[in-house]
Parts: structure tokens; sequence; C-alpha cells
């Protein structure tokens, strides 16, 4: 189904944590960003591992639905309707980090 | 307050009122069972709703079936001597379901189903224009 897609786009969403912990490396960014110790890396692992749970249980859902094993039908639909949204905020937030990245590229020395 | 308890919500509006159409289902199609798995002719059956108590971190907990009990109302007689149910005055006791009720309750169920999908769709609306504050 869609699991090359969002394959993909985790692995450019984990590229992107890469960026945030270099700039958590560098020290320069301090006091907003680290709160509870783990700081931006670890909140953007833990979101990205929820998506991808959140992603399994439609994809077994689905499948379940599919040969007929689901007695609730509800359940289903409101679970592949998580994931979704979900997958809709985890590109918002990858596109825009991708965005800060190129911004900083384009930037003159 | 979770991310999707509102979905949750509707969810769990949208399952009772799945169950409440199956036991209006069961009530249509026994409405003339003189017999049920006690011996007694088939007596009309209701949902009970309460509202859910919210689990740990959630405001809001939906609507939960407590369970599904019998209408307590008088079985109908009807006059019928060559039914093999009759008794020696020659009457058979009929369930006590009167299908212009079902088909009342049919159309309500319907449409609370329909309101609860029509909640969840608003509710993914809202979600999505959110997102798209980051776009």
């Amino acid at each position: 189904m869609q699991i090359p897609a969002i394959s993909n786009g985790v692995a450019g969403i984990s590229g992107a944590s890469g960026i945030a912990n270099g700039l958590g490396g560098a020290g320069s960014v301090s006091g907003s960003g680290s709160a509870s110790g783990g700081g931006f890396g670890s909140m953007l692992t833990s979101a990205i591992s929820s998506l991808n749970d959140s992603q399994n249980t439609a994809a077994s859902d689905s499948v379940a639905l599919a040969t007929g094993q689901a007695s609730d039908v509800t359940s289903v639909v409101t679970d592949v309707e998580k994931a979704n949204l979900e997958m809709q905020l985890a590109v918002q937030v990858r596109n825009k980090a991708v965005d800060a990245y190129e911004e900083i590229m384009r930037m003159q020395i | 307050m979770g991310m999707f308890d509102s979905l949750n919500v509707s969810a769990s509006g949208m399952t009772a009122t799945q169950l409440w159409m199956d036991v209006i289902s069961s009530n249509l199609a026994n409405a003339d069972s003189t017999k049920s798995a006690n011996g007694q002719p088939y007596r009309r059956k209701e949902i009970e709703l309460s509202a859910a108590s919210p689990s740990f971190g959630e405001v809001l907990g939906g609507v939960q079936v407590d369970g599904i009990v019998d209408d307590p109302s008088p079985l109908r007689k009807v006059y019928d001597p060559g039914n093999p149910e009759a008794n020696k005055q020659g009457y058979v006791t009929m369930p006590n379901v009167n299908p212009v009720t079902e088909m009342v309750d049919l159309i309500s169920a319907s449409r609370g189903y329909e309101s609860n999908v029509t909640a969840m769709n608003a509710a993914k609306q809202m979600f999505s224009k959110t997102f798209d504050v980051l776009r």
C-alpha cells in the first residue's frame, strides 16, 4: 500500500532530526529547545515512532478488514484516519525542516 | 487533552449507534417469534447508554453501552386457534414488538449515525486546517 512512501518520508524526517541534533550539539541553541533533557531531536524521534505505530495499526486493521476478521468497522476507519492525520502533520514538519535547511544553505558567507 | 479525542468520541457514538441498529434489526426480525431460548415469546430489546468515564489524560470519554435489556411491557395476545402454540382458549402470546415504533427507532439510529459521521468529518477537517498553518 503506502509503505514505500511512508518509509521514504520517515527517512527524510530522520535526516532532518540529524540536522537538529547537530544544531543542539553546537551549543548555541539554549533555553527554548531543551526543556526536559532530551531536546528537539529525541522529541522528533518519539513523534516518528508514534507515527510508525499508528501506521502499523492502520495497516493491520486494513488487513483484518480485507480478510473479514474485523468486527468493528468504526475502529478500523478511526485508526486509518488517525494515521492519515499524523502523516499529514509529519509531512508538514518535514517540509518545514527541509525549508529551514535550504534557507541556511542559501545564506551568503 | 489528547490529540484525537474528538475522533474517539465520535467513534464511540458510531459504535453505540451501530449496536442500537443491531437491536432494532433483531426486534423487527423477531416481531412474530412465539418462542425464544427461554421458552417464552421474544421480548423487545432496548439498549442502555451512558456517558463513559474518561480514561487517563482525556477530558471526555464518549458514550458507552451498559447493556441490552428486555422491554417489560405486556406481551400481545392474538386469537388464532389453529396455531400449535395456542392455549386452551385459542389465544397465542406474541412478542411485544410494534413494527411502527421500530421503524421510528430505525430512522433515529440512522440519523444519529449520520450526525456522528458529520462530527468526525468536521474534526478531521479542523485537524487538516491546523496542519495547513505549517504550509
